[in-house]
């Protein structure tokens, strides 16, 4: 455990994870002393791999769309100043995603870019057209309109905007008849957690856009970017504290908190304290400071999204073909994703398999996660155990959920009978090794209507971001961070010194 | 819904979700000056009227416009109207 080297910082940030770093070393460029607070040994959160069976597994960040340079992946991390650090591996492009839908059958591509996706799902359902030429031009109309997702064009203060107020559900029922172009269009609820009868047109619409234009992973998965995170942000002259998380406020005056008590029992006095931990954890830390009850009230209505149970394994024998990693396989039991993201579901789970190449050169051999959509309810028998105590029922659901998870992968790849499992997930492991309430993937459930915690909170010297402020996964943490930080340094001031970055 | 019920069930928000002493709640009274709540209590005041009221507020003008307790009950009935019309 490290420990801080001073009693006060200008700004104190909780969580050393996408949205904690980013923000974190954004705040010391602008000469800001920053505390970064990890519970885990190390900075990086989701973005930590872990080794087994010679292989390194990815815990959070599989791959990511927008990557392709101009596109908005590459664009922040051209304004963090890591761009050079990482090394982009992108998916095969013209499918770079494939959905197998069993029932009914249908095989669907994604091909990279949004002209050429759109004409591909035209071919495949030709009586529909129209309808689908009005979905590609709406996905980037909301890009375009969202704020910070318009790449180069200055950061417009723009609210939120119609399809906020819609839900997916609608879109696909008022626009589209054919049940597998519905199911097709919903695929993408698996990259961010809700299902489509909850979460808004303009949500979906956002994290679909930025997976038709490219995908693809980084050399050395989330690692890389972690580590290049990390080290930019000590460069700048954060020091980051593992090990060590904020166990409560020192009651303040005025609507602000008091000093931050760490889990070691030191108090830290701050001007401002980010959190970018779960909201659930944040209404947690404010209880005891007096929130107002609809801030409670609110906050409380948060679900989370859903999570995985996820089995790794390593490739036995001779290295798999040339397509091997150059696509994400999905497989969905069913075409309506309400039905399929329904905890009460009889039905099998989808199910998305990754694929890493591994490196001979230096003896790590070709690896894949399988992904099988999981719920807090799944798990819930258990939810009192902790790693390493859990009890033989539970490794018994595990074991289960492992060997139908294997059986399906042979109507998805070749090399199913290669496969040697070396580890798996539930939701109660991630939930462990990454300190968040339930082991949800993409933190809350987007919900229409419901707004986030984001920025400035009642209690006037916290502040919160992460990926359930403003947008689940990878690249919503980071703009999260980077939007929060406008917000304590002043977007003027932002505004101006980022711009050359742009 | 009559005026009365819109000032009663508006009013119940304030009581019970950012505990103002009923006695305050007049309707000249500004939200912001008389009744201490401030811009990041908006938030949660909308959530909270939407809620109780099963109407839907969207970033709007409207909201931002909003000054007094009265101004409250005034946009309340509006957009009543509108989402039932």
């Amino acid at each position: 455990m490290s420990v801080p080297r001073r009693n006060r910082y200008d700004d104190v940030v909780v969580g050393a994870g996408t949205a904690g770093l980013t923000s974190a070393l954004l705040l010391a460029r602008f000469g800001r002393s920053v505390l970064l607070l990890d519970k885990a040994p190390a900075p990086g959160g989701a973005l930590r791999r872990f080794r087994r069976g010679g292989a390194f597994f990815d815990t959070g960040f599989h791959f990511s769309g927008s990557l392709l340079p101009g596109e908005l992946f590459d664009h922040l991390l051209g304004v963090l100043g890591i761009r050079d650090d990482l090394t982009v591996v992108p998916y095969d492009a013209a499918c770079g995603h494939r959905f197998l839908f069993t029932d009914p059958r249908a095989e669907i591509d994604v091909p990279f870019g949004l002209d050429r996706g759109c004409a591909h799902w035209q071919a495949l359902f030709p009586k529909e057209k129209d309808a689908i030429a009005w979905y590609f031009e709406a996905l980037r109309s909301v890009a375009k309109r969202t704020m910070g997702m318009d790449v180069g064009r200055p950061l417009a203060p723009v609210g939120m905007l119609d399809e906020d107020f819609v839900s997916l559900r609608s879109v696909l029922d008022d626009r589209f008849r054919d049940p597998v172009l519905k199911g097709t269009i919903s695929a993408f609820a698996m990259c961010y957690g809700s299902p489509p009868s909850c979460v808004s047109f303009a949500a979906h619409a956002r994290v679909a856009y930025g997976f038709h234009q490219s995908g693809g992973t980084l050399a050395g998965g989330g690692d890389a970017l972690a580590d290049s995170l990390a080290k930019a942000a000590e460069r700048a002259g954060v020091e980051i504290c593992c090990g060590c998380g904020l166990a409560s406020f020192a009651q303040g005056k005025d609507k602000q908190a008091g000093e931050a008590i760490l889990s070691n029992g030191a108090a830290i006095g701050f001007d401002r304290c980010l959190l970018t931990i779960d909201p659930a954890m944040i209404l947690d830390l404010l209880g005891p400071l007096h929130p107002s009850p609809a801030f409670r009230e609110r906050v409380g209505a948060f679900e989370p999204s859903i999570g995985f149970l996820a089995a790794y394994g390593v490739l036995d024998g001779a290295a798999p073909g040339p397509d091997f990693a150059r696509s994400v396989y999905s497989e969905f039991p069913g075409v309506d994703f309400d039905a399929l993201m329904d905890p009460a579901t009889a039905q099998e789970r989808p199910l998305v398999v990754i694929e890493v190449p591994g490196d001979p050169a230096a003896g790590t051999p070709p690896s894949i996660s399988a992904l099988e959509m999981s719920f807090a309810q799944d798990v819930a028998p258990w939810a009192q155990t902790k790693v390493r105590q859990r009890p033989a029922d539970y490794l018994e659901y595990k074991r289960t959920r492992l060997e139908a998870i294997g059986k399906r992968l042979g109507r998805l790849v070749p090399y199913a009978d290669r496969v040697r499992w070396v580890d798996t997930a539930s939701m109660l492991t991630f939930r462990d090794y990454l300190n968040s309430p339930c082991g949800s993937a993409y933190g809350i459930k987007q919900k229409v209507g419901q707004f986030g915690l984001f920025g400035r909170l009642p209690i006037r010297n916290l502040y919160a971001a992460g990926q359930s402020a403003l947008l689940p996964g990878v690249l919503g943490a980071m703009m999260s961070g980077l939007f929060v930080v406008r917000q304590m340094v002043g977007k003027e001031v932002f505004d101006e010194t980022t711009a050359g970055a742009r | 819904m009559t005026r009365e019920e819109i000032v009663s069930k508006t009013n119940a928000v304030f009581a019970e979700s950012f505990e103002i002493e009923p006695e305050r709640l007049k309707p000249e009274a500004n939200v912001f000056l008389d009744l201490g709540l401030d811009s990041l209590d908006t938030v949660d005041l909308v959530v909270a009227i939407q809620k109780r009221f099963g109407v839907q507020i969207r970033d709007d003008d409207r909201v931002r416009a909003i000054r007094t307790l009265g101004d409250v009950y005034d946009f309340i009935e509006t957009i009543q109207k509108e989402q039932q019309g």
